[in-house]
């Protein structure tokens, strides 16, 4: 039996450490995300839910607790629908649809909501307590490089010059803002209202709220600006803030259903998850990763680049 | 009546009263600084819709004045977050708060009648009885009062800061006709003491003391340097380290404090004065053509010495005073000096310049006479004490002998004599000294320093004394034992001192066998022990030197007999029936600071700089103080903390070789203990209280502690990250391979060896092996030899 996505929303993607999601947990931001996803399905009886999926880099501390049954139960006001949390690091949230699509494929479920939520404000990369293994720490140290590292060793392996990824960063800033200007992401993004309750100037308790609908990340940026900052992962590397991915805050959800309940509730499907596959690549060099997942994808799929 | 300062109100937000303002702050006032509002917006303000009424506008001078001062370099601060300490504001809004303030410091611009009108609003405000005082360096202190009310001016006094206010200890008091006594004890005590300055009392005459002797012996170079043919790089040669005075010797002295600067108070002092010397203060003409073509020194990025790219290579270029050029100097070479720069005692130095025969001497005879003629007559229009001028050009300008120290040096009558026939006369009270059969300025009698005391022609005890005790001026009849390296000295009471006195308090063989004879002693006969000197720094660290013989020629069991006879003394120092108070000052690196970290308590001078630093030369500590890293962390981790990621906190202060920049950051960087340790700003109170602390513990009933073998070490979980952690920075080339090695070294020895189980609890004998171990086996690299070999032959750290 086939499986579709029927529909799907985000929140804006804040930057994280210290943009406008930093005080706001990331299940606080997924539920209202899934519930804005439900509102598009008034004519489907939740109960119906076969699970909720929920694809999370670091589960743990404010993304603790089994955050995907911490989800359907903020969510689809229902105990009925159970809830897992997955992770392959930043392909969470795919693996997460793919693993949706899979079990409704199989026959094992008709109705998923599958997606991610993130907060690298509150929990930053590796973690509050980070305890590597010894043996591999001793022996095969490079499989716990930190992307940044394994960036510079793309680069340095590959030949990619600094000119050409801050040109690349360039390009993908002004996509955006011009993605961002054409008002592409209106309809996707849920607006989430984010309260803080602090203390004021005065000394007094005060409370402050505002919506959030715009993503945090694209700016409008210089070659030369972008040309000044200094590598922040290795002396004399290439790989700059400006020119390195951002961290972020945020999450977004899918309904993924089989074929069966587009008829019944008479869905029209946006997208089709035709085949996924896997591949891994040596640690030291991940950013890579495509040069061996994608062949195998197009083998697996009996498909060509074009 | 008891004065209390409890909150100081700095008015006038410039280079002085900022830094003033965070020294304050420094010793734990809760200060206030204000300065004008702005007068006109800037456009983007203007765009911003801000007007002059915007909270933002009106503390705009004043904030962004403080925030330059916390961010400039030396730090003004001792620790940053002490900038909450201050509270910035503007005169029209926020002067009335003074009513609540216990002290309130005028430094406004250099302009009598702007600080009239500032005193004026202070009246309005200011509480009856509290302390009104200026910062000015060049306007009579009695005109300042001109107008006043009587409280007013019975609590006013000029208190002059030298610049930058957190390090150069000079504090001169200058009172008025008006001002009460009780105001200028107080402000002496409270200065020295709580501020940890040294106190001046000076006369209201122009530039007071120290910028009176100390811009005339500069103006006097000004001059000389034409008459006598030499180059700027040849007179700072022979007026720096040479004759002990600081590095920055004349004209690069001048580039720093500003040219504009130096002419103001020269111009200040020729213009008020009628004596001998005026026509010295007097501008020469190059010296102007260089103000009219703004070049004020190093604030104009260019003065008397400019740093130039030449060739790619950075080059610090001369003024040549006949063109007017900058040019390249070859570095001055005279066998006088090479001879000079060997004798250790400045004293002994200072007779071997004045008297050579060659043009060098030429130079410093004139300078000398000069001098001396020019402080003669100076008493009792600037000072009525000759003490007193020394102690100002010592600690406001960096001279390590103040003037009559220097006559003392050189012999007062044979010098005498020499000035006569060189036509440049003292003052008659020298001859009527002389006369009397007093042959020196100063003499030390019974442990107590006198000077001598012109209007009754004998000796007297400086003041002051109270509360400071001096290992100098005690040492000659308190040493008990004493050996190449070290001395323990009777301080009375029951404690005695260990004083370094190696090349530059390097530890050896000698320092040990002296530390472990005062507790020895000490458990015998005595009640104490405390540590401390009054070299340039408490210790620089273990002497390099006899590590890298005995590793070069491989003994290594020799080596690891020293090793351990380095950690038994620091044991020895921990674990002893007596209190052992350890008192550093300056730098106090690698074993300097594994000696402080074994003492009962350590009451740090607030200008200390301890570190674990032996990382540079390829090692890691090995006289304990890895060891007792492992055992403090051991200490503090509780149940839920993350231990992982307070191990890394204190591995990187060994691993990154940090250095504290003041007592106070040596807390967060784990060398000195929180509710154990405590910070002393005053350097000459320091040592009386060290003792008095070890006398409280004594008399508290003291026990030796119970040896340890409960400290818990994390094993395998540490270093796995140790090992992720050195490999990312290797791979990141911010580390090399054998930093790496080291690194891993530490990690290995910190995490307590390689144990699977965290929390195990083990011997510090255990820890104290592993260290030993790793330090040997660090040894018999050669890379390590290498970065020892760079230390010991040219001072430079080496990254191999």
């Amino acid at each position: 039996m086939e499986a579709y996505i029927v529909g799907g929303y985000r929140s804006a993607i804040g930057k994280a450490p210290r943009g406008v999601f930093r005080f706001t947990r990331p299940d606080d931001i997924a539920e209202k995300v899934i519930r804005r996803l439900l509102e598009d399905f008034p004519q489907l009886d939740k109960e119906r839910i076969d699970d909720v999926v929920v694809g999370n880099a670091f589960p743990e501390a404010e993304q603790g607790f089994n955050m995907g049954r911490m989800l359907s139960l903020m969510s689809l006001d229902t105990v009925t629908v159970g809830g897992s949390t997955i992770n392959r690091y930043c392909a969470s949230g795919v693996e997460a649809i793919a693993i949706a699509s899979a079990k409704i494929k199989a026959g094992l479920a008709d109705i998923i909501i599958a997606g991610g939520a993130e907060t690298m404000s509150m929990v930053s990369m590796g973690g509050w307590r980070g305890v590597t293994n010894y043996n591999v720490s001793k022996n095969n140290v490079s499989w716990y490089h930190g992307m940044g590292l394994t960036a510079e060793a793309v680069a340095n392996e590959y030949n990619v010059n600094r000119e050409d990824q801050d040109a690349f960063a360039l390009e993908s800033h002004n996509r955006a803002l011009s993605a961002v200007k054409n008002g592409h992401f209106k309809e996707q993004i849920v607006p989430i209202e984010v309260e803080q309750v602090y203390v004021d100037g005065n000394g007094k308790r005060a409370v402050k709220k505002s919506i959030v609908d715009a993503d945090e990340g694209p700016r409008p940026s210089k070659i030369e600006g972008l040309a000044r900052l200094k590598p922040v992962f290795a002396a004399g590397g290439t790989v700059t803030a400006g020119n390195a991915s951002q961290m972020s805050d945020g999450a977004a959800f899918l309904m993924v259903v089989s074929e069966k309940i587009v008829k019944e509730l008479n869905l029209t499907p946006i997208a089709r998850l035709v085949d996924y596959q896997v591949a891994g690549v040596d640690p030291y060099k991940m950013g890579i990763g495509p040069m061996a997942a994608i062949p195998k994808e197009l083998k697996h799929a009996a498909m060509k680049l074009n | 009546m008891t004065r209390i300062i409890k909150k100081v109100a700095v008015l006038g937000s410039g280079v002085m009263g900022s830094g003033i303002a965070c020294h304050f702050a420094n010793v734990g006032l809760e200060v206030l600084l204000l300065d004008i509002v702005p007068r006109e917006l800037s456009d983007a303000e203007k765009a911003k819709g801000l007007t002059l009424e915007s909270k933002v506008i009106r503390n705009k001078i004043v904030d962004t004045a403080l925030k330059t001062a916390i961010k400039s370099k030396p730090a003004p601060l001792y620790k940053t977050e002490f900038a909450k300490r201050i509270t910035t504001g503007n005169f029209d809004d926020d002067l009335a708060k003074i009513k609540d303030y216990d002290w309130v410091l005028e430094v406004v611009v250099e302009r009598l009648d702007i600080k009239k009108i500032v005193f004026g609003n202070v009246e309005k405000y200011r509480k009856k009885g509290s302390l009104i005082t200026s910062n000015t360096s060049g306007i009579p202190i009695e005109t300042l009062i001109e107008g006043r009310s009587e409280d007013f001016q019975k609590n006013f006094c000029g208190t002059h800061f030298f610049n930058p206010p957190r390090y150069l200890k000079l504090f001169e008091i200058i009172p008025s006709t008006k001002t009460d006594p009780e105001v200028i004890s107080f402000l002496d005590d409270f200065a020295s003491r709580i501020l940890g300055k040294n106190t001046v009392l000076a006369k209201d005459t122009p530039a007071f003391v120290a910028n009176r002797v100390g811009t005339y012996s500069i103006m006097a170079l000004f001059h000389s340097i034409r008459e006598l043919g030499m180059s700027i790089p040849e007179v700072d040669a022979l007026t720096g380290t040479l004759i002990g005075r600081a590095k920055s010797a004349t004209f690069r002295t001048a580039d720093v404090v500003g040219l504009d600067t130096l002419v103001h108070v020269a111009n200040g002092v020729r213009e008020n004065t009628k004596d001998e010397a005026n026509e010295l203060f007097q501008i020469p003409d190059y010296l102007q053509t260089m103000l009219d073509k703004g070049w004020l020194g190093q604030k104009t990025k260019q003065g008397f010495f400019k740093k130039e790219i030449i060739d790619g290579k950075k080059k610090f270029l001369a003024l040549n005073l006949e063109t007017l050029e900058y040019q390249e100097y070859p570095k001055v070479r005279v066998d006088v000096i090479g001879a000079a720069k060997k004798i250790d005692d400045l004293a002994k130095r200072m007779v071997l310049l004045i008297n050579d025969k060659s043009k060098v001497g030429d130079f410093f005879r004139k300078s000398f006479y000069g001098l001396f003629q020019f402080v003669s007559n100076r008493i009792p229009e600037i000072s009525d004490d000759v003490y007193r001028i020394d102690d100002g050009l010592r600690a406001g300008f960096g001279w390590q002998l103040g003037p009559f120290e220097n006559w003392d040096a050189v012999g007062v009558a044979k010098t005498v004599k020499e000035m006569e026939e060189a036509g440049v006369k003292p003052a008659q009270w020298i001859y009527d000294m002389l006369e009397s059969g007093a042959e020196t300025f100063y003499k030390i009698e019974n442990g107590v320093k006198k000077f001598y005391d012109i209007p009754s022609k004998s000796y007297k005890v400086i003041p002051g004394g109270e509360g400071k005790l001096s290992l100098e001026l005690i040492r000659s009849s308190n040493v008990l034992w004493e050996n190449k390296e070290a001395s323990i000295i009777d301080l009375g009471d029951g404690v005695i001192n260990v004083e370094f006195h190696s090349k530059m308090n390097t530890i050896g063989a000698g320092t040990l066998a002296a530390l472990n004879k005062a507790v020895d002693m000490a458990e015998e006969s005595y009640k104490a022990v405390v540590i401390s000197n009054e070299g340039e720094h408490f210790s620089a660290g273990a002497n390099v030197g006899m590590i890298y013989m005995l590793a070069i020629e491989q003994e290594w069991d020799e080596l690891a007999y020293a090793i351990k006879a380095f950690q038994n003394a620091t044991m020895r120092l921990r674990y002893s029936g007596i209190p052992v108070v350890a008192a550093p000052h300056g730098l106090t690196l690698g074993g300097g600071c594994e000696i402080c970290m074994h003492a009962d308590k350590v009451i740090a001078n607030a200008e200390t700089y301890m570190g674990l630093v032996e990382f540079g030369v390829g090692l890691i500590p090995g006289g304990g103080g890895t060891k007792e890293f492992a055992l403090r962390l051991g200490d503090e981790i509780k149940t839920g903390d993350v231990r992982t990621n307070a191990f890394m906190n204190r591995y990187l202060s060994i691993g990154q070789a940090k250095v504290a920049t003041s007592g106070y950051e040596a807390f967060d960087l784990g060398y000195l203990r929180p509710g154990i340790d405590e910070v002393v700003p005053s350097r000459e109170h320091q040592l009386s209280y060290a003792k008095q602390v070890a006398l409280t513990m004594s008399a508290k009933g003291y026990v030796q502690p119970a040896r340890r073998n409960d400290v818990k070490i994390l094993g395998r979980e540490a270093m796995a990250l140790v090992y992720v952690g050195a490999d990312s920075f290797t791979v990141g080339k911010y580390m090399s391979e054998h930093d790496k090695l080291i690194a891993e070294k530490l990690g290995y020895v910190m995490s307590g060896g390689d144990i699977s189980i965290p929390l195990t609890e083990v011997s510090e004998d255990y820890l104290l092996e592993l260290e030993r171990k790793a330090f040997v086996e660090l040894c018999m690299q050669r890379k390590t030899l290498e970065r020892m070999q760079s230390l010991i032959k040219t001072g430079k750290i080496l990254r191999n």
